[in-house]
């Protein structure tokens, strides 16, 4: 049987390999010489191969007709990484499309070039290890930009914590108030189609929770409704938020001293003031905001949503909204699994909130 | 007349002859009854598994079939190998016996799979961006380039080799389409001999994540203070029956994902080539056995180098270390550590696949 796998040589036919392949072996061996010059180069195969033509640093490429740079968008869930990649889709020169998640597969190059006792782990096979997996990530990307093929910016919008993909490339990280983030996480997880995209301890929730927010979902504006009245959902995702936080802190005087450009923003000013953080978007991309679309609702770029209806995705883009939706022990759990957070993230003083 | 002491001990005799094996108290990873992977035992009845006889011959270089496996280095066209295994079941031996040839290097292990693992994660969900096309293809692509990268880097180490190996103790799994790949088996019993050894000496991650110090600590100590320990205390090594039965399952669990995996070359939906040796028939006949997998891969067996013990390439060690990962490589060492006891953990947890595997013919070994 054929495998069917995409990349794989069983995938990679076409009529050239049938002519090929009905031609006698002696008289292909004889012919290879002159038909060799004639073959598709393996960038005309390959097409996002042309993303490996790096320029003198690892986040730009040069493919003869422009120069295309890559970058990064990066925040905890629910934080308003959207936000920020509608914004910038509205410029001609820039392309976001959606979540690639690179840190997965940095977790396989991490042991692949890290433990001692691997050869990938020495020199110079982890060289080639970390750059074939650059390669492979601007190939990623850059494969991912067909529909606007002329844009000059090219980016990820991953939910993670700050932390370099592509060494010295641009990165925004956006950062919001983390009771609103589990205020919009509860409602994430609602109207998920299939409980069985939930974490597997959580599924049994969803069982619970999602038809019932599917048959009323106006019941659910109040206090610990959903999964925030689960002790144990509530303290994971806190944890998780308290750490996405705590990264921003770690991973970010690293870049500055790494000369890594970063844009640190705050999901609340945005929500003040969009014009400026427009701006403040497009200069740190070095683009004229005046060649970008204007921001409308319509393309999901004005703060806040008119709709407002809990069952979309886009829900509703408030900001201090979870005042209304956290109770004393929903207080209580945030304030010990994320409550140093919250302050380092100078969104309270202390604990008297 | 039979004295009334005496037909009480007859009688006790009998009770215990007749009394019922105490069951295992620990269940095997794997169901015991299910059924034989290739349909046949013993499951590994041949030495080269391919999808049909054509398929058996290397390819030459520029051929279709070699295309994925080839990579260019240093300016020439080289191919790429893999040999794989269960831990402790010889893969070292195995490349430094190949690595005698001056057209073979096989320096060590890679460990592909935390990349491929990596991957794998990369195009699962449906929400990734590389879930979909042509991010997909390019992910694959780009996995594959890797890993031929990777491997073209090791020819500085033997410049004029053009079969450059990975050597990682791994399951079956294809990186590079129909890459020659060698898998070597060995007597599980002895793997888990040695396997106990290795993870005592280094309280290995089977040790560490079966939570097994609080009970284990005490003879590794002991273990650590005399390296003879366990010579001197054979029914020591393998007789806590937690521990005896989840290193006969992983080798179990391994087993069946090897099988599996050969069913598919067989079928044609696996796509590589393998040769399959066993340790003890390496040992047995080691010049016979590297000549003709030198042949697999389509090199000249006369140009190969001596076998020496320098090189670690001669079956056995003339001094054991049983700390050391070159320990003994012995063959049936494994009838001086397993006492009745480990016998029936044993096969309570793989006794089924040590036959398929063609070790014995029934549970009465």
């Amino acid at each position: 049987m054929a495998d069917e796998r995409p990349g794989s040589s069983g995938s990679r036919g076409g009529w050239a390999r049938r002519v090929k392949s009905a031609v006698p072996a002696p008289l292909r061996r004889a012919l290879k010489p002159l038909v060799a010059p004639l073959a598709p180069s393996p960038v005309l195969r390959h097409p996002w191969m042309i993303a490996d033509r790096r320029t003198d640093n690892a986040w730009t490429i040069d493919t003869g007709e422009r120069i295309h740079k890559f970058f990064f968008i990066t925040g905890c869930y629910k934080s308003g990484t959207n936000w920020v990649m509608n914004i910038l889709n509205l410029h001609p020169e820039v392309v976001v499309k959606g979540e690639f998640h690179f840190e997965v597969l940095y977790q396989g190059v991490g042991p692949l070039t890290q433990v001692p006792w691997f050869l990938s782990s020495r020199e110079p096979a982890r060289t080639v290890a970390l750059e074939s997996t650059n390669d492979l990530v601007r190939r990623m990307m850059y494969a991912s930009t067909r529909d606007k093929p002329d844009a000059t910016w090219i980016g990820d919008r991953t939910p993670r914590g700050l932390g370099e993909v592509l060494p010295g490339a641009p990165t925004i990280n956006i950062v919001r108030d983390g009771r609103d983030v589990m205020v919009s996480w509860n409602f994430h997880h609602l109207r998920v189609p299939d409980v069985n995209r939930l974490l597997p301890q959580f599924r049994h929730l969803g069982e619970r929770e999602v038809p019932r927010y599917k048959a009323n979902p106006n019941a659910f504006k109040r206090p610990s409704a959903g999964f925030l009245g689960d002790e144990s959902w509530f303290r994971f995702h806190a944890r998780q938020w308290a750490e996405m936080v705590r990264c921003e802190i770690t991973h970010a005087p690293v870049f500055r001293e790494h000369g890594t450009p970063l844009l640190q923003l705050r999901y609340e000013k945005m929500h003040t003031d969009i014009s400026l953080a427009r701006r403040e978007l497009f200069a740190f991309l070095s683009l004229d905001p005046a060649a970008a679309a204007p921001l409308t609702r319509e393309s999901k770029t004005l703060p806040g949503f008119s709709t407002a209806g809990p069952q979309e995705f886009y829900r509703k883009g408030a900001t201090g909204e979870w005042q209304d939706y956290f109770d004393d022990n929903a207080r209580r759990w945030f304030k010990e699994e994320a409550g140093d957070a919250l302050i380092a993230a100078g969104y309270e003083e202390g604990d008297a909130w | 007349m039979v004295s009334p002491l005496r037909a009480i001990v007859s009688k006790a005799k009998k009770a215990l002859v007749d009394a019922p094996e105490p069951k295992p108290r620990f269940a095997p990873l794997l169901p015991r009854d299910e059924p034989p992977v290739l349909g046949h035992r013993p499951g590994i009845d041949r030495t080269i598994y391919a999808p049909d006889a054509a398929s058996e011959m290397e390819p030459p270089f520029g051929s279709e079939r070699a295309a994925d496996y080839t990579v260019m280095a240093e300016g020439q066209p080289r191919k790429c190998f893999f040999i794989i295994g269960h831990p402790r079941s010889g893969t070292h031996w195995l490349g430094h016996v190949v690595n005698q040839h001056p057209a073979i290097t096989s320096f060590g292990e890679y460990r592909f799979e935390a990349l491929r693992t990596g991957f794998d994660d990369l195009v699962r969900h449906d929400w990734h961006a590389c879930h979909v096309e042509p991010m997909r293809s390019a992910a694959e692509r780009a996995f594959r380039d890797s890993i031929r990268g990777i491997l073209a880097s090791s020819c500085v180490r033997k410049p004029e080799a053009v079969w450059l190996g990975d050597r990682t103790p791994r399951s079956l799994q294809v990186y590079l389409d129909w890459a020659p790949t060698f898998m070597i088996i060995r007597d599980p019993r002895d793997i888990l001999v040695s396997w106990a050894h290795t993870e005592l000496t280094n309280a290995g991650p089977d040790y560490t994540t079966g939570d097994f110090a609080r009970d284990l600590e005490p003879l590794r100590q002991e273990f650590l203070k005399d390296k003879d320990f366990f010579k001197n205390n054979p029914h020591l090594l393998l007789g806590h029956e937690r521990w005896a039965i989840l290193l006969a399952s992983k080798w179990r669990k391994h087993t069946h994902d090897d099988l599996t995996a050969l069913k598919g070359v067989l079928a044609g939906t696996v796509r590589s080539r393998v040769y399959a040796v066993r340790y003890e028939a390496l040992h047995a006949d080691v010049e016979g056995e590297r000549a003709k997998m030198y042949r697999f891969l389509g090199v000249d067996p006369a140009q190969a180098g001596p076998l020496s013990e320098q090189t670690r390439s001669k079956p056995g060690f003339s001094q054991e270390n049983p700390y050391d990962i070159y320990r003994a490589g012995k063959v049936g060492e494994w009838r001086k550590y397993f006492t009745p006891d480990v016998k029936r953990w044993f096969k309570h947890a793989a006794g089924d696949a040590l036959i398929e595997m063609g070790y014995e013919k029934d549970h009465s070994w």
